[in-house]
């Protein structure tokens, strides 16, 4: 896919710095971060098939910034930011026969990240039904996946706790 | 009633929206609000974040993301069967079988149609190497940075850095009547390494360059009146004729 950067960044970089500031609360990591969404979008151009960016963009930047949460184990200042911790520190439930054929559409090497499935559901208060449209999988799809992360979040707040 | 999602503001901002989405924002007065909000933020970002410098930065994390791939595939081919081959590779050289690391510079994003442009390229040592950083990158007191330059097309150059404290450091040439000839051969790294001391806020390095010899006397004495100045992060060097390009590193305390 032939993408203009200079276009993309000029149009989406505010968006996608908003969405990363929101999870990381640090202004600079969140420069860090959205520097790194567009990375992301240059080294995967060639395989990228993007009917609306902003869809893209928005997920990229939200799975960028639960991993770098992931390494940084940022010490929690509100109380969204423990359960966007332990979202970023559970592993992926990835069960690739539940990966949509959709998907290819959106982005062919793109795997459906639960972290970002649980970010958009339990952060963001997004519906089961939004984030399946969203990640291009079913809803009994999504709320498989999510059981799974749930309880490795649950079993992190017994061991924190 | 249901709280629109913040997506759906963004998208609505973006013109992108669907009809349920555009119905959803403006049917809320708070999200329509929200809408606002982000119109104005999309301007305080250009105004914070200069287009050019971002995809600057861009372009250096996307070569070192490319380097480390390459590097990654090469261990690979390199591990899977050494055993076996190690006697072959003895008898054919090892080079054969090396696939191709591209360890030159970055390509800047914004300057694909006017040929290779100078720029600074500032490694960072760590534990197990070095990471190159990308401008804008937070760095700390005690941090060993290795300066290293692409001369492009330009023949002279200067390096000098300025710091939050008001401080200004040459780089290159080694002294005031040095040489400021460049070497043109790819990257150039500087002889030393750089450890940043406990200077506030910022440590910001300029590359000046041009066709012919460079008065370095006189960036110097140019870096002094901008780190005087309250404008030493973003104002301009200004050295007339001459081509300036800068790599800011934000500093953070321990």
């Amino acid at each position: 896919m032939s993408i203009d950067i200079e276009a993309w960044y000029t149009r989406y970089a505010p968006m996608v710095h908003r969405r990363c500031n929101a999870l990381l609360r640090d202004e600079e990591e969140a420069t860090e971060a959205m520097q790194d969404v567009f990375v992301e979008v240059l080294r995967r151009k060639e395989k990228l098939e993007v009917d609306a960016a902003s869809s893209f963009l928005y997920r990229t930047a939200t799975n960028v910034s639960l991993n770098r949460l992931r390494t940084k184990k940022r010490k929690p200042s509100e109380a969204n930011d423990d359960l966007i911790q332990r979202i970023a520190e559970a592993p992926e439930a990835e069960d690739r026969g539940l990966a949509a054929t959709l998907l290819d559409r959106i982005f062919s090497r793109e795997q459906p990240s639960t972290r970002v499935m649980a970010t958009l559901h339990l952060v963001d208060g997004w519906t089961l039904q939004e984030v399946a449209d969203e990640m291009g999988l079913s809803v009994s799809g999504v709320r498989k996946r999510l059981r799974v992360l749930k309880a490795h979040v649950a079993e992190l707040k017994e061991v924190a706790a | 009633m249901t709280k629109v999602r913040e997506f759906s503001v963004e998208r609505v901002h973006l013109g992108e929206a669907t009809d349920d989405e555009v119905e959803a924002v403006f049917g809320d007065p708070a999200a329509t609000l929200r809408l606002e909000e982000v119109a104005e933020d999309d301007e305080t970002f250009h105004m914070l974040y200069e287009k050019d410098e971002q995809l600057e930065a861009i372009a250096r994390r996307l070569h070192l993301a490319e380097t480390r791939d390459a590097v990654a595939r090469r261990k690979r081919m390199m591990g899977g069967g050494a055993a076996l081959l190690v006697p072959v590779m003895a008898l054919v050289g090892v080079f054969a079988l090396r696939p191709e690391v591209d360890i030159s510079e970055p390509e800047p994003l914004t300057q694909r149609a006017k040929g290779l442009r100078p720029s600074l390229v500032v490694h960072r040592q760590v534990d197990d190497g070095e990471e190159v950083l990308a401008g804008h990158d937070v760095a700390r007191e005690g941090d060993v940075l290795q300066l290293a330059y692409v001369a492009g097309d330009a023949l002279h150059g200067v390096v000098v850095s300025i710091d939050g404290g008001g401080s200004v450091t040459l780089h290159h040439p080694p002294s005031i009547g040095g040489d400021t000839r460049l070497d043109r051969g790819g990257e150039a790294r500087l002889p030393h390494g750089y450890q940043l001391d406990d200077a506030p806020n910022f440590e910001r390095f300029f590359f000046v360059t041009d066709d012919e010899p460079i008065d370095v006397e006189a960036v110097l004495g140019q870096a002094d009146v901008l780190v005087s100045s309250d404008q030493g992060l973003h104002g301009p060097l200004e050295l007339e004729g001459l081509r300036v390009d800068d790599f800011v590193v934000r500093k953070a305390t321990r």
